[in-house]
């Protein structure tokens, strides 16, 4: 490949001077406040932004983590988490945001808001079933598909690496996020901000949050943003990536006992995006003609119930979840007419969580709970063969075989239909024990879980050919016309059928975790299996109607509905170790941690045999991943703060041989090798009008990233710049921020479609202004 | 024996047994085959003048009853010899044995039998079923000498083969050769039993013909029944898929002979791909 910033080897290009010179100024004021900071302050900056929340910080609020993990939720794993004032800093309103932060955490932006795909230590999933869950307000979000929305207010996100499977269920292989958002009893009064910024980035948020009685508390929040997206379109120079999102969120808790409470979140949100800002690896230019857009809304709502009694807490977690977006996409990303995808879906949801833990003042204290959830979507997928596609794809090939006889399409387009219904159910039970020894705590988890996945399907097309006699030019390409008509064909396709699977798993974990002397912290080693569930690649059915419609043209591959569209559960053993440290006088806190992963029928997305475009899913046979992490905060005496995190994983297959290529010992793509985020601020008071002033400044890097199985093309490892700058009055605060301060050119995605290669261009630099107003009640 | 997955276009149900619930005899466990005359062609050789005669097809009905092991078969509107009035007779119920690759039935004696025009005598009898992979007996040779002077042999209209396809370069025979064992061979004789069609499915004569193609037929071969079952002979033909003609794929010098039931040797020449192939095939 040639020189470009995207392949392994090369140097990113400089930035251009004003963003050098903004970067520059803003590296000096980081120095001057690191300085002014030495010279003794009074106050520290946010000193709660990264602190581990105990019990008493969550002012009575119900979450998940304390629901299932008691007094000392995470001893034994790998925890990030990020409070209020860190969130508000980096200005974090959605997941991709936040997993910079925790290392061997990647949520890639492309695409559209219908991409969330997370990897962390090498497990990941670009489509269908994700191996990381996320709760938002203890519910947990059925599709991946809906995991990437902007939210106003969110008080405290946890980032669990690891398996999870055991007390969160399906598909928490990798890990687990629950991102909790403020709560009407913690807080009292009305947020707004205003933001604007390059690029027509806006956003603005308000959220009212009170309390009807001494026990109620209602807050309802909302938020539209926007941005003209950072690139256009030079097919028809229109913005690519433009976006307009809006959410609405509804909040409850109620108290009406001091041994209940209920609370009660609703999230409303729609998003509307259009293109999909892939460039063609060499020309590095975005150029197509067919319209791209993603359009979704979703409704959330769950509820949770807790209640104490006679020392059992008994709590319930169930929740209703509706989708209904609409996918369109030019799939070729050329100025040519090759095909279009559209992907229109309704989806409904239910989860309902039941959960008995028992007293903790003892040695010993269990959990058990059930679990199940239903859901059931309605999609159609139909994918469009125009002119170019047809002639290229289809009649080319045909014709390279038989010039004689060449046939022509009687229509410009014509198009493969297939409507899915697929329901899943699943039931789970599950139980945890925990057994004090001195300073030893062991721990000992299983869970049994059930799900049935069923995909009723239909595939169908009507279109019409000709063949024509070219034999009185010997075959000659292309034919002199007018040429005489052989015979004319029509093909009516019409295929349902059924495919069921079920799938059981039984998920053990061992852990044991030591409390060193001096208050330090804890060590701890652990043993758990993790699960990803099965499912069906919907995104098959076109490429297997094509070839069904090349069948009745008496050329086609081999393709068996079952064995190419359902995939099989992937598990994994996680074996882990780790400390979590408190040292000099709890300034610093370090969590350290190395891990080793035993992947089986790890599923790997990849692309079908052939020359059509579509992703596909297959189980790679064995897989490995193994590496280390690190993540340390300081609060120093004179103000400031620091804090760092960096994730190594080395993720390979062990035995993946497609039919095709044998890429056993290769790195397994889409996943970074590296991780690393750097942060550093300080806030000082003030005396005149702005009585206080607070900056920050972080880089977060990432990579090497391979994005072929075969490793023969990857994004060298860059780091991104990002700064903000805060002056306060009183209830108002106006902040200045910009991101990627150095321009850095990277890729964010890659693939490859009908022998085209793209890329997904990170974003580039951006800033902007965000006005705050809180007015506590 | 590996049983092989027939593609569906090529079932060929005329010649299979029905299962036994398929029979109203599900409670004697028997089953019953019928053939018309139009499944079949009757090669009958004359051993005192030393001629072989092509005849219209017979019909038969083979009834098989599973507990006793045995076959009986009935055997009417069968010519022997040129001008001669059909014959008409039922043989007894004579064992059959296992085999590797389905059941057979040998009987070398004489067997006698009341026939409509006077035969009586009926030797060296062989009924043989073969085994496929969806569980279907298929018919595949039936054979048998009336009056220790006509051999008959019951020449199947509808015939599938398989085996091992190879091919070498035809510039250069050292060229590393070809083989695979995917391509199924299908020969349908037509109604004047003069001309055949081959079937092809799965073709693949060379590693670098596309694998796309999912049956390839060659239609109008001209056949000679032989003692031992036919024959094919085409110096050059082209293929059809789907009824449309394939000059790139046409083929020269095809050589086929069919021993009924048994093997089946096929050559011919590719020019498009320069090969010569050979198959090498048993009837399934």
């Amino acid at each position: 490949m040639k020189d470009s910033p995207f392949v392994s080897g090369t140097s990113t290009p400089a930035a251009s001077p004003l963003r050098e010179g903004a970067g520059r100024l803003l590296w000096m004021l980081a120095l001057l406040l690191f300085c002014a900071g030495t010279a003794g302050a009074t106050e520290s900056f946010r000193a709660d932004s990264t602190a581990l929340p105990t019990r008493e910080h969550l002012l009575g609020e119900v979450s998940v983590t304390a629901i299932k993990g008691g007094d000392h939720p995470n001893a034994d794993e790998t925890v990030t988490y990020i409070g209020n004032s860190m969130i508000e800093s980096l200005n974090i309103v959605n997941l991709k945001q936040a997993a910079a932060i925790a290392p061997n955490f990647y949520i890639p932006a492309y695409g559209s808001r219908m991409t969330s795909s997370v990897y962390v230590r090498g497990l990941g999933t670009r489509i269908d079933q994700p191996a990381v869950g996320l709760n938002i307000d203890n519910i947990p979000i059925i599709n991946k598909d809906n995991f990437d929305f902007d939210l106003p207010d969110i008080e405290r996100i946890e980032i669990l690496r690891g398996p999870q499977n055991i007390l969160y269920g399906r598909n928490t292989m990798g890990g687990l996020i629950n991102l909790y958002t403020l709560s009407p009893l913690s807080y009292e009064g009305v947020r707004v901000r205003v933001t604007g910024g390059s690029h027509g980035i806006f956003r603005t948020s308000a959220g009212v949050y009170g309390k009807l009685s001494p026990r109620l508390g209602m807050s309802l929040t909302g938020e539209i943003s926007g941005t003209n997206g950072f690139y256009r379109n030079s097919f028809n120079d229109t913005p690519v990536g433009r976006e307009r999102l809006g959410s609405l969120r509804w909040k409850t808790s109620f108290r009406p006992t001091g041994k209940v409470i209920v609370e009660n979140t609703a999230i409303m949100t729609r998003a509307r995006q259009n293109g999909y800002p892939y460039q063609k690896a060499d020309a590095r230019e975005i150029a197509y003609n067919d319209t791209c857009y993603y359009k979704r809304f979703s409704f959330v709502d769950g509820l949770t119930v807790k209640h104490s009694f006679r020392g059992i807490t008994f709590s319930s977690i169930m929740s209703f979840q509706y989708l209904d977006d609409d996918m369109t996409l030019d799939q070729d990303f050329t100025v040519e007419d090759y095909f279009t995808l559209r992907q229109k879906r309704k989806e409904w949801a239910v989860t309902g969580d039941f959960v008995a833990r028992g007293p903790e003042t003892g040695a010993y204290s269990w959990l058990s709970g059930v679990f199940g959830f239903y859901r059931h979507t309605d999609m159609q997928a139909p994918v469009t063969f125009m002119q170019t596609g047809i002639d290229r794809l289809v009649t080319a090939n045909r014709n390279k075989i038989n010039p004689q006889y060449p046939v022509g399409w009687d229509t410009p387009s014509f198009t493969l239909g297939s409507d899915f219904r697929m329901p899943a159910g699943g039931f789970s039970l599950y139980h945890e024990s925990r057994l004090k020894l001195g300073d030893f705590t062991l721990t000992g988890g299983l869970r049994f879980d059930m799900e049935t996945t069923k995909l009723n399907y239909r595939s169908f097309c009507n279109t019409a050919y000709t063949i024509y006699d070219n034999t009185a030019s010997g075959g000659v390409l292309p034919p002199p016309l007018p040429l005489p008509v052989f015979r004319k064909e029509t093909l009516d396709i019409d295929e349902c059928g059924k495919i069921s699977k079920n799938y059981n798993q039984l998920l053990p974990k061992f852990s044991v975790s030591y409390i060193l002397p001096d208050n330090i912290g804890n060590v701890f080693a652990s043993a758990t299996k993790g699960y990803k569930t099965g499912g069906y690649n919907t995104q098959m059915f076109s490429d297997f109607l094509q070839q069904r419609m090349m069948r009745e043209m008496g050329i086609a591959q081999q393709y068996n509905v079952e064995e190419t569209v359902a995939y099989r559960p992937e598990t994994d053993w996680n074996y882990e170790i780790g400390a979590h440290l408190s040292l000099l006088e709890h300034r610093l806190s370090l969590d350290l941690s190395a891990f080793w992963i035993d992947v089986d029928n790890q599923q790997v997305t990849m692309f079908p045999p052939g020359s059509i475009t579509g992703r596909v899913m297959a189980n790679a046979g064995r897989s490995r991943s193994r590496g280390v992490e690190l993540a340390a905060r300081y609060r120093a005496p004179w103000g400031w703060f620091a804090q760092c995190s960096y994730g190594f994983t080395d993720a390979r297959f062990v035995r993946f041989d497609n039919g095709r290529a044998d890429y056993s010992g290769k790195h397994i793509p889409y996943a970074p090798s590296n991780t690393l985020f750097l942060g550093a601020g300080v806030s000082r008071p003030l005396t005149g009008f702005i009585d206080r002033v607070s900056a920050q400044v972080n880089t977060r890097g990432t990579g090497k990233i391979y994005w072929d199985e075969a490793n023969s093309i990857s994004q060298p490892f860059y780091m991104l710049l990002n700064a903000s700058l805060e002056l306060s009055h009183r209830q108002f605060s106006l902040e200045l921020w910009a991101d990627n301060l150095t321009g850095t050119q990277y890729a964010t995605f890659y693939f490859v479609s009908i022998g085209n290669a793209f890329l997904q261009r990170g974003n580039g630099f951006s800033a902007g202004a965000t006005l705050s107003c809180k007015l506590d009640f | 024996m590996k049983f092989l997955k027939l593609i569906p276009l090529l079932l060929l149900p005329a010649v299979v047994l029905p299962s036994c619930s398929d029979d109203d005899n599900e409670r004697d466990n028997t089953a019953t085959l019928t053939l018309p005359t139009t499944t079949n062609f009757i090669a009958s050789y004359d051993n005192t003048t030393g001629t072989l005669n092509s005849l219209p097809g017979a019909s038969f009905n083979i009834t098989v009853n599973y507990s006793a092991s045995t076959y009986q078969v009935s055997v009417s509107d069968l010519q022997y010899a040129p001008g001669q009035v059909a014959t008409s007779f039922v043989l007894p119920e004579l064992h059959y044995a296992v085999t590797n690759d389905g059941w057979e039935m040998e009987h070398e004696g004489d067997i006698k039998v009341d026939a409509s025009n006077g035969v009586s005598t009926i030797s060296d009898l062989k009924v043989v079923f073969n085994l496929r992979a969806t569980g279907d007996q298929t018919l595949v040779a039936l054979s048998f000498t009336i009056d220790h002077r006509y051999d008959i042999n019951t020449v199947l209209v509808q015939n599938v083969f398989v085996g091992t396809t190879s091919s070498v370069d035809m510039t250069d025979p050292t060229d590393k050769p070809f083989s695979t064992k995917n391509p199924q061979y299908f020969v349908q004789i037509d109604k004047t039993g003069k001309t055949a069609t081959l079937r092809i499915a799965y073709p693949q004569f060379v590693a670098t013909m596309p694998t796309s193609i999912q049956v390839m037929d060659f239609p109008g071969i001209p056949l000679t029944i032989t003692r031992e079952g036919f024959s094919l002979n085409a110096s050059e033909i082209i293929p059809e898929i789907k009824g449309t003609p394939y000059p790139n794929f046409k083929i020269t010098n095809l050589h086929a002979t069919v021993e009924t039931g048994d093997d089946f040797d096929l050559t011919f020449e590719c020019e498009h791909f320069n090969r010569r192939v050979t198959v090498e095939g048993t009837a399934y």
